[in-house]
């Protein structure tokens, strides 16, 4: 509410100003407190080791952690404090200043509420130069009020300001862990998880970010701003803790040596965190530019999983997400699938701005949350099981289809409006995006299929996309797109745009390459490039539409369709495709 | 016995000692600018000016105790590692039949 001008005589901005210097004061000497506190754990490492001296060292962080984050508000408020009270005494000055000089030199009369008048000119006066008089008075007050009412006004504006951010500070601040919210469930939907982050306080979001930062960093449904803080912090950690146990492993193993159970056991440990240390580094290197979003780090026991945006998922126009398929994992693949995503993001905007839409804006995702088989080409035998165990039972992709459905529903859920929406898979990540579809509920306008093996189904329509949404592109020389085993060739569905991936001109006049072979379909300056560009920012006018069918296609009895029943044998059994969703 | 532990008492026992007055030092830190929200009658910022001070203090706290805490984890961890030694050196000179 705007003050009157006697509140305004009874303020006293410049207390305000000494009392931010003061909180300035305490909040560096409570900060060179818990420095020295957190120095000394530091410093112990030098006469205390093991896992007692460990833990006082992870306390340590997590005290100081959260004493940076007091500290930092502590900081806030005073700067707030600073530049509220020289707001308050700029408009305060003006205010007062105005209303004296209306009543004092002009003889105005001035309200408390900041309405100026004139005093009536009496009537005996002149007629005409009464009535000047009275004009120039009038004029006069008309003038002192508008500058009066602007001052205080301004005043008002200052005062809320810094009132709000000194509520939002008490209530960061006030988020201690014994009044902390709790995680939402394993159990909660996507949407659950929204409401759970829509209904936590600024202040206490915060608490969930520096404390808990594994509650969320997980959870679809959760904005990507915050899961990809999280999980920087997550991921922050592990690499800490992995260094950590680095070197502690290395210290006991020149104590056992080489030789020895003890000692072989401790080379194998340095070696399975060395692994992991190197998946954390393949994970930072994908977020190695200012764009990235870390949207999912899991630590699934054995290997690391992944998703990163490149562009901002939670205001983008348009969102689309790309699976990749068999051998796809963290520690070789995420930087290139990243660097796969920034292509198809850049090739969209490209042609959004090309057709006149270059405000709308695009992100796209390396999705990397699922175990894709691996199949390791050096061991034929061991390839051969792999490929029946994991593909012939397509535990992967329904594992994958199950996180994926979920992930692409939390992009949805966490936002407030409904973004345009696509997934591509390639390869094996093709059929866990059909199985993903075949969930429901992703909120997926568009499907590419890159390559695909099979989507899962043998109707289009199964997928919940409507007619003309579901797009295959199959390169020339490309054996695993006419596979067809884990469904039929999707590019003889009924219902599916075969995109073209020939060499060719685009309607905008730019000449594109052919991909070629299983590998090709995000490379620049293909066909395919273009065409997936032209689905993810909604341009169906921009497809050139083709296709360039495999000798399997064309040859039902070929060597291809033998090794396919040598293999799978006569395909999936419906309930393999539709059982279990 | 974990891998590498290391561990010496008297040291340990002053970090606790050290950690103790490190939590005192923060346990006197007066934020202080409660005053100010006397200065700022009816004013929007004058509830939350006069809460901050409280709050700041609480948190504060808390950070005090926190460190109190592990001062005590020190200095009582130091003096088990003492009387484990202790004990192991009795237990040791019992098993020796008093010779």
């Amino acid at each position: 509410m705007r003050p009157t001008l006697d509140q305004l005589r009874g303020w006293d901005p410049a207390s305000l100003a000494s009392a931010a210097r003061r909180l300035a004061a305490a909040s560096r000497a409570y900060s060179d407190g818990v420095a020295i506190a957190n120095r000394l754990v530091e410093d112990s490492a030098g006469y205390w080791t093991g896992p007692a001296a460990a833990e006082a060292l992870e306390r340590s962080g997590r005290e100081f952690t959260e004493a940076t984050r007091v500290s930092a508000v502590a900081r806030r408020m005073s700067t707030s404090l600073e530049s509220g009270a020289a707001a308050i005494e700029s408009a305060r000055t003006t205010a007062l200043d105005v209303a004296e000089r209306a009543g004092s030199d002009l003889g105005l009369y001035v309200a408390g509420d900041g309405r100026v008048s004139a005093p009536r000119v009496p009537w005996t006066s002149a007629l005409v130069a009464g009535a000047l008089v009275q004009a120039r008075l009038n004029e006069a007050a008309r003038v002192c009020q508008a500058r009066l009412s602007a001052a205080l006004d301004t005043a008002d504006e200052a005062d809320s300001v810094l009132a709000r951010e000194l509520r939002r500070g008490v209530d960061e601040l006030s988020c201690s862990p014994d009044e902390a919210a709790t995680p939402s469930t394993k159990e909660s939907t996507p949407e659950d998880n929204s409401r759970y982050w829509s209904d936590l306080s600024e202040g206490r979001r915060r608490w969930v970010l520096a404390e808990h930062p594994e509650w969320v960093g997980g959870r679809d449904g959760i904005p990507a701003y915050a899961r990809d803080e999280a999980n920087r912090a997550v991921l922050a950690a592990d690499r800490k803790r992995l260094e950590r146990r680095i070197e502690q492993l290395r210290a006991g193993a020149v104590e056992f040596g080489r030789g020895g159970v003890s000692g072989q056991l401790t080379w194998a440990a340095v070696a399975a965190a060395g692994s992991r240390l190197g998946e954390i580094e393949a994970v930072e290197r994908a977020l190695g530019h200012p764009d990235r979003q870390l949207l999912v780090y899991r630590d699934a026991g054995e290997h690391v999983q992944a998703a990163v945006a490149v562009g901002d998922v939670d205001s983008a126009d348009h969102v689309a997400a790309y699976t990749p398929g068999v051998n796809a994992n963290v520690a070789d693949g995420l930087e290139g699938y990243t660097a796969a995503a920034a292509r198809l993001r850049d090739e969209t905007v490209r042609q959004l701005d090309a057709g006149g839409r270059g405000s709308e804006t695009v992100a796209t995702i390396a999705w990397l949350d699922y175990r894709a088989p691996q199949l390791d080409l050096d061991h034929p035998l061991d390839a051969a099981t792999d490929l029946v165990r994991d593909l012939g039972g397509l535990r992967g992709a329904r594992d994958g289809g199950r996180g994926l459905a979920s992930f692409l529903a939390g992009i949805v859920a966490s936002r407030t409006d409904d973004p345009h929406l696509t997934v591509l898979g390639h390869s094996y990540g093709s059929t866990t995006t059909g199985l993903a579809l075949q969930h429901g509920g992703t909120g997926v306008d568009d499907a590419v299929f890159l390559g695909s093996p099979g989507i899962g189904t043998d109707r289009a329509g199964d997928l919940g996309l409507p007619p003309g949404h579901v797009y295959v592109a199959e390169a020339h020389g490309d054996p695993v797109a006419d596979l067809a085993a884990f469904g039929p060739d999707p590019n003889r569905m009924d219902g599916v745009t075969n995109l073209s991936t020939s060499a060719a001109t685009t309607p905008d006049g730019r000449p594109q390459a052919a991909a070629q072979g299983h590998s090709q379909y995000l490379d620049d300056g293909t066909l395919s490039l273009y065409n997936m560009g032209a689905v993810v920012g909604g341009m169906p006018g921009h497809l050139v539409e083709g296709t360039d069918e495999g000798i399997a296609d064309r040859l039902p009895g070929s060597l291809l369709n033998s090794m396919r029943e040598m293999v799978f044998g006569g395909g999936l059994a419906p309930s393999l495709l539709t059982g279990g969703f | 016995m974990s891998e590498g532990m290391r561990v010496d008492v008297v040291a340990v026992g002053a970090l606790g000692s050290a950690l103790a007055a490190a939590a005192d030092a923060v346990a006197a830190v007066d934020p202080a600018p409660g005053c100010a929200a006397a200065a700022m009658p009816g004013s929007q910022t004058r509830v939350p000016l006069a809460e901050l001070p409280d709050a700041l203090a609480r948190a504060y706290r808390a950070t005090a105790e926190s460190i109190r805490s592990m001062s005590g984890a020190a200095v009582e961890s130091a003096a088990r590692y003492a009387g484990t030694d202790a004990a192991t050196a009795v237990a040791l000179l019992a098993s020796d039949g008093g010779r």
